[in-house]
Parts: C-alpha cells; sequence; structure tokens
C-alpha cells in the first residue's frame, strides 16, 4: 500500500474540485486532486449545451469548454493529478482512502475538501405507480448516454420535471429526431430558468403543462409504452377526472438531485436536513475541523460559475487551515432562515471581516424585500424586487454589519 | 400586427419585452427592456431567430476507437438552418487529436460561422 502526503487533498474533479486546487495551491499549499472518472470535468462533460461562464469569463461557454479552461490552468500547476482513482473512505483523522488500477493507496491530508457533487433524484424517490418496465431514467443519465456514450435511449420521450436538466434534454431530444410529447410539472411554476424555458421548449413547439405530473407508468412486453398524467390541485393532489394518456417509450426524470455524501458522513460530518449537504461556516469548513466542502455535493447550484467561485473560496481556506492559521476572527454567530426562505449556505459566521450567504426561496414571491435582523434589531433592508426558486441568491454581509450582529442573524423576505 | 411579448435571453435578467410591429413584421417599437442590448435581441428575434448549436460528433481516436467530439457554432446563426446544420453533423468524423477550437466545419451553410471543437480530445 503507498502512502502520501498533501497538505490539501481535494476529492472530486469537477468544477469545484478543479477551482478548489487550483486555489489551494496558489495559497502555497501542496495539493492532490482524485476523480474516479478517466477525465476531469465531472458533470460539465456531460453538458455540452452553451450557458457556462457567463461570471467567470464573460462570454458564453459549454461544458466542455469550461472545464477545458481550468483543466488547461491545472496543466500548468503541480498539483497531483489522481485520475480513474475512486476514493473509499475518509477517516475522521483525515486519511483519504483511495483504490485504483495499482490498488490502494492513503492519502494523508492536513485540509480535506469534498467536492464530490451530487446525483440526480429516480423513481423509487418520487414513488410513480404503475409498471416496472425498463424505459424510465433520469434526464442526466439520458444526457450521458446521448453526449458521451452515443446511444439512443428511446424514441419517443415524456420529460417529468422542468428543471434545467429536463428542459436541456428536451432540446437535445429534438435535435437529434426524436420525439419529445410534453414536459409535465408537478408545481404551478416553470423550475428551470426563463432562457432555458423558451430556447429549449418554445423554439421546438415542445408543450409544457404545469400543475399535471405523471401519475402512472403504463407497460407493455417489459418497456413503457404510455404514461398516464393528472392535474394536481393546490395541495399537489391528483385531481379525479383530468387524467390522460400519453402514449410514449420512454420517461425521463428530471425531478431533483442530492448531494452526494456517503464518504462525508463516513468521516464523521454533519449533514443539514435542508440542504442534504454538509453543515459549515463561511470558510466552508464542515463539522469535522479541517474537512471543507463545495459545490454541489454542498448543496446543488444551478450555475458553474458560482461552484468555482464558491469552491475558490473553499480551497483557499483549506491551505490556510493547513498551514495552521484561521479566519476565524470571532465567536459564531449562527445564520437563520424564515419560510419562504428553504435554507442558507453557511449556517455559522466566523468571520468578522465579510461574509456571502447563499440562499434559495422555496417558492417564487414577487415585489418582496430582503431583512436582516439580529435579536430583534434591523440591520440590513434590500430593495424590492422578485425571487425564484431557480436562481440560487447571494447576500454580501459587510463587516460593519456583522460587527453590530448578536449571536444569531436572520434572514427574512416580507412581500410587500 | 399585434404587438408580440418575449422574454430577452441575453442575460439572467431575463426582461419580458413588448415589440411592436410593422405590416412586414419588423419591429417598430420595443418596451420593457433594461438595456439597449434587449432591443437589438427583441428586433433579431421577431425577423430571424439567432441561437447557438451545440451538439456531437463522431471522432477517430488515434488508436482507432470512436468516442463523441462535443462541438458548439463560434456564434449565434439562424435557427430555421440548425436542422440542416445538425443532419451535417451527424454524418460527419473528425480525427483525433483534436484542440479546443479547432475548426470542425468552416462557414457552415455559408452562415459565416463555424463549427469548432469544444474541448481537447
Ligand atoms: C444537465 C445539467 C445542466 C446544467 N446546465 C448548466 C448551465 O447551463 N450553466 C451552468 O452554469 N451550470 C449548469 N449546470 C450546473 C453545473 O454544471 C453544476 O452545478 C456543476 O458542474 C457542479 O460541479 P461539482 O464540481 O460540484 O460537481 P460535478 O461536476 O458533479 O463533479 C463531481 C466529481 O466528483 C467525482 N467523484 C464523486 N465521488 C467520488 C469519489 N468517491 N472518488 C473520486 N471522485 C469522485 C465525480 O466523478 C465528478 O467528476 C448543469 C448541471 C447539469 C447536471
Ligand atoms: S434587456 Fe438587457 S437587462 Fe434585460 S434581459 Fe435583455 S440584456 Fe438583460
Amino acid at each position: 500500500m503507498n502512502e502520501f502526503l498533501f497538505d490539501v487533498v481535494v476529492i472530486g474533479g469537477g468544477p469545484a474540485g478543479m477551482a478548489a486546487a487550483i486555489e489551494a495551491r496558489k495559497n502555497g499549499a501542496s495539493v492532490a486532486l482524485v476523480e474516479r472518472n478517466p477525465r476531469l470535468g465531472g458533470i460539465l462533460l456531460q453538458c455540452i449545451h452553451s450557458g457556462f461562464g457567463l461570471k467567470c469569463f464573460k462570454q458564453e461557454l459549454t461544458g466542455p469548454e469550461y472545464a477545458q479552461r481550468f483543466i488547461n490552468q491545472l496543466d500548468e500547476t503541480d498539483i497531483q493529478v489522481f485520475l480513474s482513482t475512486m476514493v473509499l473512505q475518509i477517516t475522521k483523522d483525515k486519511k483519504v482512502v483511495c483504490m485504483n488500477e495499482k490498488g490502494i493507496s492513503v492519502l494523508n491530508a492536513k485540509a480535506v475538501v469534498l467536492a464530490m457533487g451530487c446525483r440526480e433524484r429516480t423513481r423509487g424517490e418520487i414513488k410513480i405507480p404503475g409498471d416496472r418496465c425498463a424505459g424510465v431514467l433520469t434526464a442526466g443519465l439520458a444526457q450521458h448516454y446521448i453526449n458521451i456514450d452515443n446511444y439512443c435511449p428511446g424514441h419517443k420521450f415524456v420529460i417529468l420535471g422542468s428543471g434545467d436538466i429536463g428542459l436541456i434534454m428536451a432540446r437535445r431530444l429534438s435535435l437529434e429526431g426524436m420525439t419529445v410529447q410534453g414536459v409535465y410539472e408537478l408545481m404551478p411554476y416553470p423550475n428551470g430558468l426563463t432562457r432555458n424555458i423558451k430556447n429549449c421548449l418554445e423554439d421546438f413547439g415542445i408543450p409544457l403543462h404545469l400543475s399535471t405530473t405523471v401519475t402512472r407508468v403504463i407497460g407493455k412486453n417489459g418497456r413503457v409504452a404510455a404514461v398516464e398524467v393528472t392535474k394536481v390541485d393546490e395541495k399537489l393532489q391528483p385531481v379525479e377526472g383530468t387524467s390522460e394518456i400519453v402514449p410514449c417509450d420512454t420517461l425521463l426524470l428530471s425531478v431533483g438531485l442530492v448531494p452526494e455524501n456517503e464518504l462525508s458522513s463516513g468521516a464523521g460530518v454533519a449533514l443539514s436536513p435542508r440542504t442534504h449537504g454538509a453543515v459549515v461556516n463561511d470558510s466552508l469548513q464542515t463539522s469535522v475541523p479541517g474537512i471543507f466542502a463545495c459545490g454541489n455535493v454542498l448543496h446543488v447550484h444551478d450555475l458553474a460559475d458560482n461552484v468555482t467561485a464558491e469552491a475558490q473560496h473553499a480551497g483557499a481556506c483549506a491551505a490556510v487551515f493547513a498551514k495552521g492559521g484561521s479566519r476565524e476572527d470571532g465567536a459564531a454567530i449562527a445564520v437563520n432562515c424564515e419560510d419562504p426562505i428553504g435554507y442558507t449556505v453557511p449556517s455559522t459566521i466566523c468571520s468578522r471581516e465579510k461574509a456571502s450567504v447563499l440562499f434559495r426561496v422555496r417558492r417564487p414571491v414577487e415585489n418582496a424585500r430582503m431583512v436582516v435582523t439580529s435579536e430583534g434589531n434591523v440591520l440590513l433592508q434590500g430593495k424590492l424586487r422578485k425571487y425564484i426558486p431557480s436562481i440560487m441568491e447571494e447576500l454580501v454581509l459587510p463587516s460593519a454589519i456583522l460587527q453590530k450582529a448578536g449571536s444569531e442573524i436572520t434572514l427574512q423576505i416580507e412581500s410587500v | 400586427m399585434n404587438p408580440k411579448e418575449l422574454v430577452c435571453t441575453v442575460c439572467p435578467n431575463s426582461c419580458n419585452v413588448t415589440v411592436e410591429r410593422n405590416g412586414k413584421g419588423e419591429a417598430v417599437k420595443v418596451t420593457g427592456n433594461r438595456c439597449p442590448r434587449g432591443e437589438a435581441f427583441a428586433k433579431q428575434e421577431v425577423t430571424c431567430p439567432m441561437r447557438v448549436i451545440t451538439s456531437t460528433v463522431l471522432l477517430r481516436g488515434e488508436d482507432g476507437r470512436e468516442a463523441l467530439l462535443p462541438v458548439r457554432s463560434s456564434e449565434a446563426f439562424a435557427l430555421s438552418k440548425h436542422a440542416r446544420t445538425m443532419e451535417l453533423l451527424r454524418h460527419m468524423t473528425v480525427r483525433a487529436p483534436v484542440k479546443m477550437g479547432d475548426i470542425v466545419v468552416r462557414n457552415v451553410l455559408d452562415t459565416g460561422v463555424d463549427i469548432i471543437a469544444s474541448c481537447d480530445s
């Protein structure tokens, strides 16, 4: 068994892992990056559409282009990249156990950055009744089949869920000459970005059915033959008498992503029931000192650019920790939030310099303003605007506000 | 002609834009846009919508193995030409090695736009 020693070990070679590794190296740490696939890039490699890089590079790139730019940057460093290498375990004392063709090796780390991404929710998780036949798959898997493996997973599709992955796949399938019968969304509003509704559905004449869900899968000879779709009421319950049968041979599910945290739990990292990612402070440090998290393993992002920015911060903080430093210059301020805000990252703030708080609303709100209070005092009031669930929001708290805060702050969104 | 409502997709602000049109379908007045880029977009959109296309082409590796190479158009071009472009790309094979930005099809369908490789391969 081989043993190595690094200041910082980064797990996962997607945009999060690559940015964290580069930034940790820039901050003087010796760095290893471990990726289970034979190539770096993570989910970006299959996201061949454009829509990346508007913030980071001020131009619209495709997923592979966005990844390539970071791969090129990595090539210019002495960061040790382990490809085709799977991390099996992270121990509390930060031993990273990996496996590849050569066998098992242990990377001893002073700091670890978790950047394992997320996985898609499946049929089992949303419990669609009906026949258990072939032809039900997640949208991201279909994307991998079509864009990487050159397989054709079906001919006539129904897509459940109007998240960006479902919308992007609707366009991709249409371009490849397959039929998309329609996109069905349980909620009364679309879940994806407006630009994707326009460019992926309207351009191709694909109907979007809101407040409608798939209530049954109908199979024939072991393959999907049709699905039953039904309208739902305000409580999201199917309305009797509104069912329709839509013939198709494949049902694509775009019903959400879940951070992939088995390794984190194994290391004793506390997880948040709201994000299913680690509970972190404003250094993106988890409940285990020296273990940091960023990207989709921390909370689900819609923009790779936000992943990159978050990961750079995690990488820099990990390097500081590995060198024995700390960014924490005050008692922790707990960050709370009230409905309609679904969650915040981080959940505590230790620095008094400046902190960025990311959050998402649970449902769309028009004409609302952000109000930040601490122990009953109003610290900050935002402008009137709209908030929608498909966009992750950032609130930057300047030093002046952090100095005034007590042991907690609460984020609220007040409708006017 | 009736005014047309559309969403500007140039930046994430996604402004709702209304376009008033003359008899020929051309834009005469654009409202609701928060910046000049929105006006240009709306004028283009009601006459000839332009999009970037992304797809894949077959890549033959140096070892003879086949894989897919992601490609894109260097710029947006007429949406009406996308279907024919797809037909072209579907029947193409390129040889490795390829660098990001390498031209795969020059001046596709006389649009003045190239199809280029999205990554090294
Ligand atoms: C279909 C789709 C469309 C999208 N469209 C856009 C868009 O248009 N614009 C935009 O900005 N963003 C878009 N995004 C979002 C963006 O791509 C993601 O948020 C981002 O790629 C997440 O980066 P990540 O590094 O956290 O995770 P990932 O890219 O998933 O990378 C995680 C990496 O960790 C590796 N890994 C996991 N476990 C282990 C282990 N045990 N050992 C070793 N390696 C491991 C995985 O193999 C993977 O490479 C899209 C996402 C999807 C899925
Ligand atoms: S009009 Fe301007 S601000 Fe509004 S979406 Fe278009 S480019 Fe963005």
